[in-house]
């Protein structure tokens, strides 16, 4: 055999190309056939988080199986809708404190949409006259704030929940769990967009006085609807249950109406419900979000699991829980949106991002099921099928698992990324992908229009620091 | 001489400019020309005898009769239709479409979906479910008992709330659709769904609690919407048939015995070829051997440019007609090769909102030797028993070789 030196200078190289793509760039302009490796080091060469990865490599065998239990906890539930009544009864939730979609929120920070959106809840329950009288109490601690998540509730946008407030009830039958959502208020000028007008009170009145009642009686006369078989549904037509909920709305009126024309007494509160449910794509969101929780509870405290079970955003910070750390939240501030506006405006009307509705990108849905959704990713400005399909797919490399239920029939039916894994977070720098809606900074806007944002790295590199202290623990 | 090319661009351009909106339900006797008086009995496909007709096309012509009170017993009606005493006429030369044997008798409520566009009318009655079916050839009394509740008080109760409604945009609907899924032909999940939402309130408000059997009936199976979409396609479809000169299919149709086209420059006449066998999957218990030729005028579906013409919309279908994805793609792909355009309205997602292959060709089908897919489901040879399948079948290429026949022979004439 020849030594090796001079073999290589028989014939022509074959060339594989590893990292920063210029090398491969200048052979292949030389005509030299070249295979190039998208290839980065781990944690973005971040010495620090390598040892913490490292740390944490020791203990894999462990990892895994709890990241399989907390799997198999996250896609097995049975979410099944079985009621609508007044917060105060689904969630004991007492007077004087206003529920607010993400992490724990410091009013002196809380962004415009948020705060009036608060001092509106307020004003609706009767607790303050107006919005000075209703700041009063909440810098007092007159009134409570806590997030929705401690609560057993997740809320869209602000997230907004109070005593009378009706809540949709969802029941994990699998695990024994519930978890509650409000009344998905439609568009235009509504709360959770920080829209407070008379009008928002008057819907939220309405919704108060009939819908929720007739909502209510409706569910319990069926017995209770099952949410995941008519999600799964929803996904193969289209639906991400983000920022498309259309084909899941339809599916729920469709399923809902019988019982609504009999539980009705008045022929025109029924028809005012079904009305009001008609003209929501929206309307199923809320329950998608209420069924993730549902979903998503029996996975916390599932140790030393990595994977994430909470994603949600107050406007200021956006959060994050992970199975194996229990109920702590790892924060850092939220980004802001990129997308499509309505006509009237632009990047300089948009608020931060805001909502627990997150919760869906948790469980397999959102973003993460781009590719179910072509429509959708024209609606938030992520351009045609193949960026949707590139969505869905960066997505597989920071998730557990596949949904075993969820499945997308142009990928010939498989299952959506599901489980996200703090340390491949870490490890390929890739941030969870969100759909999401804007909000206008300016209170009492609204929505502004649609978008996508990255949770923000810093939330997952300190959720890894304390996965590794545990495990040293 | 006629230019082929812009009478074909013609027929075109007034498929794609009709518009579908349901307006009502009436019976048939009050709007559906010819039904006002006798003893009519629609069908679906090119004409047929009824010493030629097929067993689930039999048995509905029985039930229907049944259901007029025609006769008392089954053996009445084949004793009548024998000698002479109905009259039968295909669905589509009446400006209606029926799925499956698609009888249409003077008592049964039709949908009213009007074309504004060209001032026209197209009829359909309601989808009766699954299960035991007049339109699969059932005849029993749980089925004689739903047509009389279904073209009673349903039918006055969806009547009503169109009416409150002010009509039902069927063509922006069926956009909707397409972009959920749907094909509109073998599924039509997300076009039901979006319909009974949208008509619930109106239900609700004319007939109150007693608008729940209505609902439940509405909501229950997922081919609700079928009729109404078929009426959709016939009245865009009849708006672009006469224009001299085109060779554009207007019509493709099954009686269960033959396979019929008719074109939009040879007028009314059907070039027709034995009906084929569908190529699918059969539910638990049947094969092959149990199964009805092709059969239903809703092949109306892919003349407009859904159904297997759409599949690409709907790659969900596959699990249901056989196949994979892929092949739900190809088969939308490989339709744009004998089509003269797309759909302006209808766009599939997944394709980046390329419209549908619109507007079958009879010169592209001889020439390049790819016949229509139509994307159905496969009824049971024997009257009565339903449906036992769903699959995919070809339009028989002999249709096509007569048609051009008979524009060639048109042109020299």
């Amino acid at each position: 055999m020849k030594p090796t030196a001079s073999r290589l200078l028989a014939g022509p190289p074959r060339v594989i190309s590893l990292g920063i793509e210029t090398f491969a760039e200048t052979l292949a302009d030389l005509g030299v056939a070249v295979t190039h490796v998208a290839w980065r080091p781990p944690a973005n060469a971040d010495p620090a988080l390598a040892a913490l990865l490292g740390r944490l490599e020791a203990q894999r065998e462990t990892i895994e199986r709890a990241n399989r239990e907390a799997l198999t906890r996250l896609t097995e539930g049975e979410p099944v809708l079985v009621d609508c009544r007044p917060a105060r009864e689904a969630l004991d939730l007492p007077d004087r404190t206003v529920l607010h979609a993400g992490p724990p929120l410091d009013w002196a920070g809380a962004c415009a949409p948020m705060r009036a959106a608060v001092l509106c809840a307020i004003r609706y329950e009767g607790w303050a006259a107006n919005d000075d009288a209703a700041a009063r109490l909440v810098a007092d601690g007159a009134v409570r704030l806590a997030p929705c998540h401690d609560w057993g509730a997740v809320g869209p946008m602000t997230g907004m929940v109070t005593a009378t407030m009706p809540v949709f009830v969802v029941e994990n039958r699998a695990y024994g769990n519930r978890a509650h959502a409000t009344i998905n208020e439609g568009l235009g000028k509504v709360l959770r967009f920080g829209a407070n007008d008379d009008s928002v009170l008057a819907r939220l009145r309405w919704l108060m006085q009939e819908a929720g009642p007739l909502l209510g009686a409706a569910l319990r006369a069926s017995g209770g609807i099952p949410l995941r078989p008519l999600m799964a549904q929803a996904v193969r037509m289209g639906d991400e249950m983000h920022q498309r909920n259309v084909a899941a709305s339809a599916l729920l009126a469709r399923a809902l109406m019988p019982h609504l024309a009999r539980a009705g007494g008045k022929h025109g509160a029924v028809a005012r419900v079904a009305e009001f449910i008609g003209a929501n794509d929206q309307f199923f969101l809320n329950l998608a979000m209420a069924a993730g929780k549902a979903l998503a509870d029996p996975a916390l405290g599932v140790s030393p699991s990595t994977l994430v079970v909470t994603m949600a955003r107050n406007g200021t910070d956006f959060g994050v829980r992970v199975a194996g750390l229990g109920a702590r939240w790892f924060t850092a501030p939220v980004l802001t949106p990129v997308g499509l506006y309505f006509p009237g405006y632009g990047p300089d009307d948009a608020n931060p991002d805001l909502g627990d509705s997150a919760i869906v990108e948790t469980i397999g849905l959102g973003a993460v099921a781009m590719a179910a959704s072509p429509a959708v990713a024209r609606f938030v400005g992520a351009g045609g099928v193949a960026a949707a399909l590139a969505a869905t797919a960066e997505m597989r490399e920071i998730c557990a698992g596949e949904h075993p239920h969820f499945r997308i029939p142009m990928l010939d039916e498989r299952g959506t990324p599901v489980g996200i894994d703090v340390r491949r977070v870490i490890e390929t720098g890739i941030t969870p992908l969100i759909n999401t809606g804007i909000a206008g900074r300016v209170a009492g806007t609204g929505q502004v229009g649609a978008g996508v944002v990255r949770a923000p790295l810093a939330c997952f590199e300190q959720a890894l620091a304390a996965l590794a202290v545990t495990e040293d623990a | 001489m006629t230019d082929i090319a812009a009478a074909n661009r013609k027929c075109l351009r007034r498929l794609q400019a009709s518009t579908a909106m349901l307006v009502g339900l009436r019976p048939a006797r009050e709007v559906v020309p010819g039904l006002d008086a006798g003893r009519v009995v629609l069908h679906a496909g090119p004409p047929v005898a009824w010493e030629r007709m097929c067993g689930p096309m039999r048995g509905a012509v029985i039930g229907a009769a049944l259901f007029e009170g025609w006769a008392k017993t089954p053996d009445d009606v084949m004793a009548m239709a024998a000698a002479g005493e109905l009259t039968f006429d295909p669905c589509h030369h009446h400006r209606a479409v029926g799925p499956m044997a698609g009888i249409i008798t003077p008592s049964m409520a039709v949908y009213v979906v009007r074309n504004e566009a060209f001032a026209s009318e197209a009829y359909a009655t309601i989808n009766m479910g699954l299960g035991k079916v007049l339109r699969m050839g059932a005849y029993d009394d749980s089925v004689l008992e739903r047509l009389r509740w279904m073209n009673g008080d349903l039918a006055a109760r969806l009547d009503a709330a169109l009416g409150r409604a002010g009509g039902v945009d069927v063509k922006s609907l069926i956009s909707q659709a397409l972009a959920m899924g749907d094909e509109v032909h073998n599924r039509a999940r997300a076009a039901t769904s979006l319909l009974v939402r949208q008509l619930a309130p109106h239900v609700a408000a004319t007939a109150g609690a007693a608008g729940e059997r209505a609902l439940a009936f509405m909501g229950a199976g997922d081919s609700f919407f079928l009729n109404i979409g078929m009426a959709a396609c016939k009245v865009a479809l009849d708006a672009a048939h006469g224009v001299a000169g085109a060779t554009m299919l207007t019509a493709m149709a099954r009686n269960g015995t033959e396979f019929g086209i008719r074109v939009s420059g040879t007028g009314d006449r059907w070039f027709t070829a034995p009906a084929p066998k569908v190529q699918g999957l059969y539910f638990a218990g049947y094969g092959p051997d149990d199964a009805n030729p092709d059969i239903g005028d809703s092949a109306i579906t892919e003349t407009a440019g859904l159904g297997a013409f759409a599949m690409a919309a709907a790659p969900a279908i596959v699990q249901f007609v056989g196949g994979s994805p892929k092949l739900a793609f190809d088969t939308t792909l490989e339709m744009y090769e004998i089509t003269l355009g797309e759909h302006e309205t209808f766009k599939i997602p997944a394709l980046d909102f390329r419209g549908t292959p619109v507007g079958i060709d009879v010169r592209k089908v001889v020439e390049t030797g790819l016949v229509p897919v139509i994307d159905t489901g496969i009824a049971h040879k024997q009257a009565g028993v339903g449906q036992i399948g769903a699959g995919l079948s070809a339009a028989p290429m002999d249709c096509f070789i007569q048609a051009l026949e008979a524009v060639a022979a048109g042109r020299q004439a």
